[in-house]
């Protein structure tokens, strides 16, 4: 019995080093589509900055332009746009989010006529396609690793377009925001109605072709598909790194397991030996 | 001499010195030479074309603008193809999308059926439990 049981914990220590093989794999890549993730931000921040300043610029040169995103009104519906993940095994990534996401939903809305979600990234709309919400999408929208604008345009067009025809009359961003490696933190942010924009002050005066109210109407959806696409970003650097460090823990956990394991090995090789010297004194004393 | 950027969320992708620009939107085609008065127009869709020793070359343009002042051109767009015709850039863009979605849409299918496999996996595992 004792060598069966040995037998037994060597496959078992065998089996927990393949697989912690593969998570510290996955923590690795993990660690370079973070820095990847980090690259394509850095990248994407002049963009936006650009895009915002020249609407500030609009705004400040004219006071008399304004547009519907700038407007607040008062918020019968709201629609909700969830970033979560294709994949798994990020930690709590897409848990946290929905959970924070469900939370919030049922202290401010009685029933759920009162708004709408879009989501993004398989996970997220595995969770919602079968639940009782008004889903604006009925396909999954992926979120690959290099997600680009194309793949998310089609839903964020359809808020945007559900915003100005008054459907919806805000629009919140529920994403997991990237402090630092170790630590993401759930936020909601509103997007529409846009409260302020910021901008670096210009002394120049512009002529705006064909006329600023025009420019204005075709910038803001400009302005804020990416604005949604920079927190897609954000989010995606996150589950980077929440992969990253989720596999970090598990290959120390199964380090640990190993560990244990190899004590119990040795146990039971002793006892084994033992046994069997047990087995040859006793048959040697029979023969006497 | 008039300096060109232009700008997408990918990046800089063109950065380079011409002796004239000319853009084309939807209300018409207009020409920006040195010294213009600073100005934004939109483009979408849209393209510039710009001569530089010339020869001529288009920055086609979906969702964007473009801000000149300083003699410096910024052209901000969503997407953006340098090359040296206009209608086949234009074409390039949607051929780009087209292919991007089609791709999409056989992951969600392979992703679905590979999900579809494993549960039915899983069922087998847990069924032979009971023999």
């Amino acid at each position: 019995m004792a060598r069966g049981e040995a037998r037994d914990i060597r496959r078992k220590i065998r089996a927990t080093e393949k697989m912690s093989q593969i998570t510290k794999a996955m923590n690795m890549v993990s660690a370079s589509k973070l820095r990847k993730a980090e690259k394509v931000i850095k990248e994407y921040r002049p963009f936006i900055q650009y895009v915002q300043n020249t609407i500030a610029q609009i705004l400040n040169s004219n006071l008399e332009i304004t547009h519907k995103m700038l407007q607040k009104r008062e918020v019968k519906r709201t629609g909700y746009l969830l970033i979560t993940s294709d994949r798994g095994l990020a930690g709590g990534y897409n848990n946290n989010l929905i959970k924070k996401f469900e939370s919030d939903v049922k202290t401010k809305h009685q029933s759920t006529d009162e708004y709408v979600i879009g989501v993004l990234g398989q996970k997220g709309h595995r969770y919602f396609v079968y639940k009782d919400v008004n889903l604006i999408n009925i396909n999954p929208i992926n979120m690959r690793d290099d997600v680009q604008f194309i793949d998310i345009i089609d839903i964020i067009q359809l808020l945007i377009d559900m915003y100005l025809i008054g459907e919806i009359d805000e629009i919140i961003i529920y994403y997991n925001k990237y402090i630092n490696t170790i630590k993401q933190e759930v936020t909601a942010e509103r997007i529409i109605p846009i409260e302020k924009i910021e901008g670096e002050k210009k002394s120049i005066l512009y002529e705006f072709e064909p006329s600023p109210q025009k420019v204005l109407d075709t910038l803001m959806p400009i302005y804020v598909q990416n604005l949604i696409y920079g927190y897609i970003l954000n989010a995606k650097t996150s589950e980077h790194a929440s992969r990253m460090t989720a596999m970090k823990s598990a290959t120390d956990n199964a380090e640990e397991v190993i560990d244990k394991l190899t004590l119990h090995y040795n146990r039971a090789r002793q006892a084994q030996i033992t046994q069997e010297i047990t087995e040859i004194v006793s048959g040697a004393a029979a023969l006497k | 001499m008039i300096k060109i950027n232009v700008v997408t969320p990918l990046g800089v992708l063109f950065e380079e010195e011409v002796e004239m620009i000319v853009f084309r939107n939807t209300e018409g085609e207009q020409a920006i030479l040195e010294n213009h008065i600073p100005v934004v127009v939109t483009l979408n869709p849209g393209y510039v074309r710009l001569k530089r020793n010339g020869e001529t070359l288009y920055v086609t343009v979906v969702g964007g603008f473009l801000e000149f002042s300083n003699n410096i051109v910024t052209v901000i767009a969503q997407e953006a193809e340098v090359g040296r015709d206009h209608e086949n850039a234009l074409k390039h863009l949607e051929d780009l999308r087209k292919k991007r979605l089609e791709e999409n849409r056989k992951r969600n299918i392979d992703f679905t059926r590979a999900e579809r496999d494993i549960k039915e996996e899983i069922k087998k595992i847990k069924a032979s439990k009971y023999l």
